[in-house]
């Protein structure tokens, strides 16, 4: 989470900035643009491929928490970018004419005007995604991360597991201990997502029809 | 509409001279523009002097709003725009390459047909302008802040709700913190683009009063749809038609004694 929420939300927020205001309307950008929707629709396993490919193998990250955050940034980048762009079209032109009108440059604008009118879409939009990657295990099943671990990971280039994976494990067990320990695993992950969640509808409710 | 009794006219036309005398803030020479294909602009010669309210009225899709985003380059944030001619400002082409957009448009505010205040509060709305251009000492912002919202006649209404969203006022208010916020860069010429559109008419005569009190310190360019009020309160006006200017002269004389018959049949309302 430490490693793909910086990453994705970044490098998403930054890719939907420069589509929405600075790339040229001509059919390369449309191009990109359409495949972007058509990424967030790749199944995961197809992700974890290419994380294998480039973090673990090319980059030689090994199966670290590093490669594992990386292809699962990968996994929710087109999402984050779709619902910054959302949230940057939905900023209304006015005020862009507003800011630009005065002497501001285009920068200027986005930081001070854009950015903060579309943040709650954006926070939404990477809350929900994230969300999302919790859940995920095909990716790290593929980039080989060990299903479990019997300590705490100590920095990024450790190995580790996901929580769903250690609870697939525990649960598959035949000993009683682990199937309450799965148990309370799951009851983790879902007050996870469901905080998740409820803080992503509170901005969203918040921040609603404020132009 | 207003007649406007002969003595009156001569009344009016006397300082003629004196107008001539004046400095051209804005002398357009030549200027033509496309949007792609279709011819918007059509050789544009207007010569408008400091100090005036100058109003330009025309028919939908005439190229008058056209024509004012030209002035301060905002019309070039379509991307099919093309120009040729030039627009000097004081003295100086805007299109010129050496010419930052963003000088120019420090010193030339614009304000919209909507009140399109920033979600911010009322205060950081009007301060905008002098925090990008580089302010940060509160007090200097508080003056400024309070002169501009003097300057437009709103700060009786709003000084104890300074921090309170832009939103929370009424669209009539909204457009005169517009005006604040223009007037804090302190500009030399102000462009309207048809202010008064989506106003009642208690905000529209609000703003028409302000536009009289502006007109001493800065120079003031107006598009309107409304004839009346091109005819209150405009010093000189232009008639623009399918993308040409058909006639610019004094307001008086453009409203009583136009020498185009295209001119007359719009003012007296047989078209557009």
């Amino acid at each position: 989470m430490a490693v793909v929420a910086p990453t994705s939300i970044i490098l998403g927020v930054g890719s939907a900035i420069y589509l929405e205001e600075y790339a040229k309307k001509n059919r390369m950008t449309s191009f990109i643009r359409t495949n972007i929707s058509n990424l967030a629709g790749v199944p995961s396993v197809v992700f974890g491929l290419l994380g294998l490919t480039i973090f673990v193998r090319a980059l030689s990250l090994g199966n670290s928490v590093l490669a594992a955050g990386f292809t699962m940034s990968l996994l929710i980048l087109p999402v984050i970018i779709v619902a910054a762009q959302e949230a940057i079209r939905a900023v209304p032109n006015e005020l862009r004419d507003a800011s630009l009108g005065m002497g501001a440059t285009k920068w200027q604008t986005i930081v001070r005007i854009i950015l903060p009118a579309a943040i709650p879409g954006i926070l939404t939009g990477s809350i929900l995604a994230l969300s999302r990657a919790i859940g995920e295990t095909a990716p790290l099943i593929v980039i080989g991360v060990p299903v479990i671990i019997q300590f705490l990971p100590a920095g990024v280039m450790d190995t580790f597991t996901a929580l769903p994976m250690q609870i697939y494990d525990w649960s598959s067990r035949p000993q009683q201990e682990f199937q309450a320990v799965a148990a309370a695993g799951i009851i983790v992950l879902m007050a996870v997502l469901l905080t998740m969640n409820s803080i992503a509808a509170l901005i969203r409710n918040k921040f609603q029809k404020r132009y | 509409m207003t007649t406007i009794s002969p003595i009156k006219i001569k009344k009016e036309i006397q300082p003629k001279e004196q107008h001539d005398i004046k400095k051209s803030v804005y002398l357009t020479k030549q200027l033509n523009l496309w949007y792609g294909d279709k011819h918007a602009l059509k050789n544009i010669d207007l010569d408008i002097k400091e100090h005036e309210v100058t109003a330009i009225i025309g028919p939908s899709g005439c190229g008058k709003s056209t024509y004012i985003k030209t002035l301060n380059r905002m019309v070039e944030l379509v991307p099919t725009v093309k120009t040729s001619g030039e627009i000097l400002y004081r003295e100086r082409n805007i299109f010129d390459s050496n010419y930052a957009v963003e000088e120019l448009r420090t010193k030339v505010g614009m304000v919209f047909q909507k009140p399109n205040p920033f979600p911010k509060s009322i205060y950081d709305n009007v301060a905008y302008g002098p925090r990008i251009h580089g302010i940060k000492n509160k007090k200097i912002l508080d003056e400024i802040v309070e002169k501009s919202l003097r300057g437009a006649a709103i700060w009786d209404e709003v000084k104890d709700r300074l921090n309170e969203n832009a939103y929370s006022i009424s669209g009539g208010q909204q457009q005169r913190i517009c005006i604040a916020r223009a007037l804090a860069i302190e500009p030399d010429v102000i462009l309207m683009d048809e202010p008064t559109s989506a106003l009642d008419p208690i905000s529209t005569l609000k703003i028409e009063e302000l536009v009289q009190e502006l007109k001493k310190d800065y120079s003031i360019i107006i598009v309107t749809h409304n004839m009346q009020q091109a005819a209150r309160i405009s010093d000189k006006t232009a008639f623009f038609l399918n993308g040409e200017v058909i006639e610019y002269d004094d307001t008086d004389v453009i409203f009583s004694n136009p020498s185009d018959k295209r001119t007359e049949d719009y003012i007296s309302g047989r078209f557009g």
